[in-house]
């Protein structure tokens, strides 16, 4: 059953991601194609600690989550300064130039060669590396940004967020400081990234930057879009379904030569016929 | 105020009813009958599916000639492949899979040294054994005992190209892709060079995708370099660089390692003289001849990397032999491999180191483009 | 690595030329892909993802009729442009014109978009595998040097053409009926539909035209180094961030963009290493979207 306790902790760190772009995407409505950027100075902060110097890992979560935490204010800052498709835009480019940072700082991340070797979790003797164990910490992990998520957005600072969603110059008129609430649910959305990040490096034992490209942010984008928008369950279903989805394809016949290409063919039309019959997403209240 | 939306809930449940009824119909079992499975791990989709079709090609080559043979002992021998994307992930799910549901106990893979290292956590405490016909990365060799490569660490061919390149050449250049391969040559090379005395005066890297060289090349231009280590991976960036190299006018000797298929070889008369490290085998021997021929035949059409054909070939040859000889007992697999020695296979003569996941005893030559075609260089 | 000893500070001037001439054959590839984005943009109003590997298209239709069926090398350029145009054609008529109608918001044409890229990339890679191709190399290889700096035959036609098309796009909207109306629905669509324009075959006609300006970009590439499935993304990228500099939707601001970005790539990789290429042109979208976001022409058609 080890495959299935393995979809299970990919469904978890991928929730997790969900749920912290939906505080962003979701409620707030800034359209972030960046995520994976923040993932991945979660992941590489932990791979480094922990192969360079030894540090234990949780430790190392809370390291990635501050350094991600400044840095992302200040990526936050300057897309604050665009609106709608431009945000997009300039998401998109942040997430780029973090990638080749990634590939291009060798002396840092070893670039393409990647950072392997990064030992599984320990705390008070508890060893993680049986997988079943690791998936527990993935499912608390994942509940208590659940509940996170559930409680800002429940809160009266959840109802600033969808304000902004909805008008943000209305709201503006009201005497809102719109920009710091959009910077602090980018910041907490990123930190909540990192933490993804750091349990993906410990477990897969192995980071380099193709990992954290445009197309994972993509990915992400996708699975929250799929579960609905602004709906935290809908957010953890999308993760189940699009985690799910290419596994589940690896076991229908295609001939083996052009398996590959079928499943990408697959994923490319369910993403078309999902925006053409049900935008909203599987549960979403929110249509797009 | 969220809506539970029944349908979504529906949808759900309806995915995972498949996924659960497709497991379980599909389910391979460790039968005594019925054919023997191996697993393949390769990126099958995306930028390295290029090279993924050359690991594919080389296992199903292989497959042929055995099952043809009458297979071990009266059992086809069948690959499963998976996607690793060249990703440590998917390589992670796709060792997870073949252990757990198809029940392997051999795989050919990863190709990309990060799908090695992303597979290996998975496949070594289910002592299945991981056998990389084409990672180089020098931290490969840490894996444990029950990974091994046929592919030499990148370390060989930087070392080799740097002694010959520096005992001739003074200002010498090297443009590196931005891939692990590549990399790993490429630090090994530069050190090697330095150690020997000589300098590199021209070190930069390109992403894979890039196919406008003008500007890297202006600037290699105005150094006056006599010597271009043309460090790429993919054949095609190689002869572009070549390409828009001589159309500036510059007239150093290339170098480049292991491209000795045609997507470089032919791809423009600018490539002429370019001289290649490479593995033995494969151009002038019998057995590597054989195999070109036989992919000839089979693909219609001249393999591009016919290194990673070559190594993949002789992997799965190699895994099916010590099946043949010892059973499916991984542990007595395992202690096969590490005592192999002499194995002549389609690349060259080599044998697998005792301990480590690493090659022994391969040596490199140099080859040379004369008249469009690949010959033996005499240094 | 410190792999800068002995490097001049300045640019040496003999280099120049070349520089200068690397920056045009760059911005003459990435006009053209801004050209049809622009048009695009213009007139649909999203930014189609699914762009980029109409590029892709084109060159691989070409590689078709050429090699597999023998057909004279021009006519299979007549034919991949066509084919181009009619496969982003189609697109629209299934997909973008669905969300238009119900008047979808632009994450979903996004998401559709990106849908339409990965499902089109992953046929191409099926019918024609992954493998990088090389054309025929019939069109001239020639090189020419211009003031120093070299230049090969397709090159200089990839330039002439862009200028072309570009100028023709601007005589085609400014004087003719259908440009006008285009124009008009670039505008503002909603009155256009009520003063009886048909918007929808205007913006139909423009994927088609569009489309075959992506395909015949894709074959340009193809002459000039080759082809592979994955080709249209970056293309797609560079044309997106030349015409924000240049102002989007502006037929103009996307050619102008387009060599200004084949200039500060070109000239900026000469101090700042090659690798970090992709990271300059970003670089230089975020500061355009921050200071100028209309860009320097601003952004009417």
């Amino acid at each position: 059953m080890d495959y299935f306790v393995h979809i299970a902790i990919l469904i978890g760190i991928y929730s997790i991601l969900a749920l912290s772009l939906n505080l962003i995407v979701g409620y707030t409505g800034l359209l972030s194609i960046t995520q994976a950027a923040f993932y991945g100075i979660g992941a590489y902060t932990t791979a480094i600690l922990l192969t360079a110097f030894g540090m234990n890992f949780f430790l190392s979560i809370v390291v990635g989550m501050i350094i991600t935490g400044i840095l992302s204010l200040a990526i936050g800052y300057v897309l604050s300064k665009f609106d709608g498709d431009y945000f997009a835009l300039g998401s998109f480019g942040f997430n780029i130039i973090v990638y080749s940072i990634f590939l291009n700082w060798q002396s840092l991340t070893r670039g393409p060669l990647g950072i392997p070797g990064i030992s599984k979790p320990v705390l008070f003797g508890l060893d993680f590396s049986d997988n079943l164990i690791f998936l527990i910490l993935v499912i608390v992990l994942a509940v208590g940004v659940y509940f996170i998520s559930q409680f800002i957005t429940r809160s009266s600072f959840g109802r600033v967020l969808k304000a902004i969603r909805e008008d943000e110059k209305a709201i503006k008129v009201f005497g809102y400081n719109t920009l710091f609430f959009k910077l602090t649910i980018f910041v907490i959305g990123a930190m909540i990234a990192s933490v993804a990040g750091s349990l993906f490096a410990s477990y897969i034992t192995y980071v380099d930057p193709t990992s954290f490209a445009l197309s994972e942010s993509i990915f992400i984008l996708a699975i929250i879009i799929l579960g609905g928008l602004a709906n935290n369950k809908g957010a953890v279903l999308g993760a189940i379904c699009l985690v799910i989805l290419p596994e589940a394809l690896r076991f229908v016949g295609f001939p083996s030569d052009i398996a590959a290409q079928m499943r990408q063919v697959t994923y490319g039309l369910i993403l078309i016929v999902l925006m053409l019959y049900r935008p909203q997403g599987l549960l979403g209240e929110y249509k797009l | 105020m969220e809506q539970t939306n029944n349908k979504g809930i529906w949808w759900v449940v309806g995915i995972i009813v498949v996924v659960l009824v497709v497991i379980f119909a599909f389910r391979g079992g460790s039968k005594e009958t019925g054919p023997i499975k191996i697993g393949v791990i390769a990126p099958l989709t995306g930028d390295a599916s290029v090279y993924g079709e050359a690991v594919r090609n080389g296992v199903a080559l292989a497959l042929d000639e055995i099952n043809s043979a009458g297979g071990v002992g009266g059992r086809t021998v069948e690959a499963i492949y998976e996607d690793g994307k060249c990703n440590g992930k998917d390589a992670a799910s796709a060792a997870q899979k073949l252990v757990d549901i198809d029940k392997v106990k051999v795989i050919v893979g990863g190709m990309c040294s990060g799908e090695t290292f992303g597979a290996a956590p998975v496949t070594t405490p289910a002592k299945v054994i991981l056998f990389s016909s084409v990672s180089s990365a020098a931290k490969v060799s840490t894996l444990g005992g029950y990974v091994f490569r046929n592919h030499p660490s990148d370390n060989l061919a930087g070392q080799e190209l740097a002694k010959y390149i520096s005992s001739k050449y003074k200002k010498i250049a090297i443009v590196s892709e931005q891939t692990d391969y590549a990399q790993g040559i490429r630090t090994t090379f530069i050190d090697a060079v330095k150690a020997d005395g000589s300098s590199v005066v021209f070190d930069e890297s390109y992403v894979s995708n890039t196919k406008d060289f003008r500007s890297i090349v202006s600037k290699i231009k105005s150094l006056g370099v006599d010597a271009l280590f043309i460090n790429a991976q993919v054949g095609s960036n190689a002869s572009q660089i070549a390409k828009q190299a001589r159309e500036q006018g510059i007239n150093a000797q290339f170098f480049t390692a292991y491209l000795t298929g045609p997507e470089f070889v032919k791809a423009n008369p600018e490539v002429e003289g370019t001289i290649i490290i490479d593995v033995p085998g494969l151009s002038t021997d019998v057995k590597g001849q054989q195999l070109l021929t036989e992919y000839k035949a089979k693909y219609n059409s001249e393999p591009n990397y016919k290194f990673f054909v070559g190594t993949s070939y002789d992997a799965t040859h190699i895994l099916v032999d010590a099946i043949t000889k010892v059973g499916q007992d991984t542990s007595k697999i395992a202690n096969y491999l590490h005592s192999l020695k002499n194995y002549s296979g389609s690349i060259g003569t080599y044998s697998l180191d005792p301990e480590k996941p690493d090659v022994v005893g391969l040596g490199l030559v140099f080859r040379q483009i004369k008249n469009g075609e690949v010959v033996d260089f005499i240094k | 690595m410190r792999k800068k000893a002995g490097f001049a500070i300045f640019i040496p001037m003999d280099i120049i030329p070349q520089l200068i001439v690397n920056s045009i054959i760059a911005g003459a590839i990435y006009s053209l892909v801004a050209l049809g984005f622009n048009l695009i943009y213009g007139t649909a109003k999203f930014f189609d993802l699914g762009y980029g590997v109409l590029t892709a298209v084109g060159g691989y239709a070409v590689f078709y009729f050429s090699r597999t069926l023998g057909f004279d090398i021009y006519v299979s350029i007549v034919l991949g442009v066509l084919l181009a145009g009619l496969v982003g054609f189609v697109i629209e008529k299934i997909v973008y014109k669905k969300l238009r109608a119900r008047k979808a918001s632009s994450m979903v044409f996004m998401v559709a978009a990106l849908g339409v890229m990965t499902t089109l990339q992953a046929i191409i890679a099926i019918l024609f595998s992954s493998q990088f191709q090389v054309f025929p190399a019939t069109i001239s290889t020639q090189t020419f040097q211009i003031f120093g700096g070299v230049i090969t035959g397709v090159q200089c036609i990839a330039l002439v053409l862009s200028i072309l098309i570009m100028f023709s796009l601007v005589l085609v909207l400014r004087f003719t009926k259908f440009g006008k109306a285009i124009k008009a629905v670039s505008d503002d669509a909603e009155v256009s539909k009520m003063v009886g324009i048909d918007t929808d075959t205007i913006i139909s006609k423009v994927f088609f035209i569009g489309s075959a300006i992506a395909g015949l970009a894709g074959i340009l590439v193809g002459f000039d180094t080759g082809i592979e499935p994955t080709m249209g993304f970056s293309l797609l990228l560079k044309g997106v961030i030349a015409s924000i500099i240049g102002g989007v939707g502006n037929i103009y601001g996307g050619v102008l963009g387009s060599f200004l970005l084949g200039f500060i790539e070109n000239f900026g990789i000469w101090k700042i290493s090659g690798e970090w290429k992709d990271a300059i042109s970003f670089s230089v979208l975020i500061l355009f979207l921050l200071f100028r976001p209309n860009g320097i022409l601003g952004k009417k058609l």
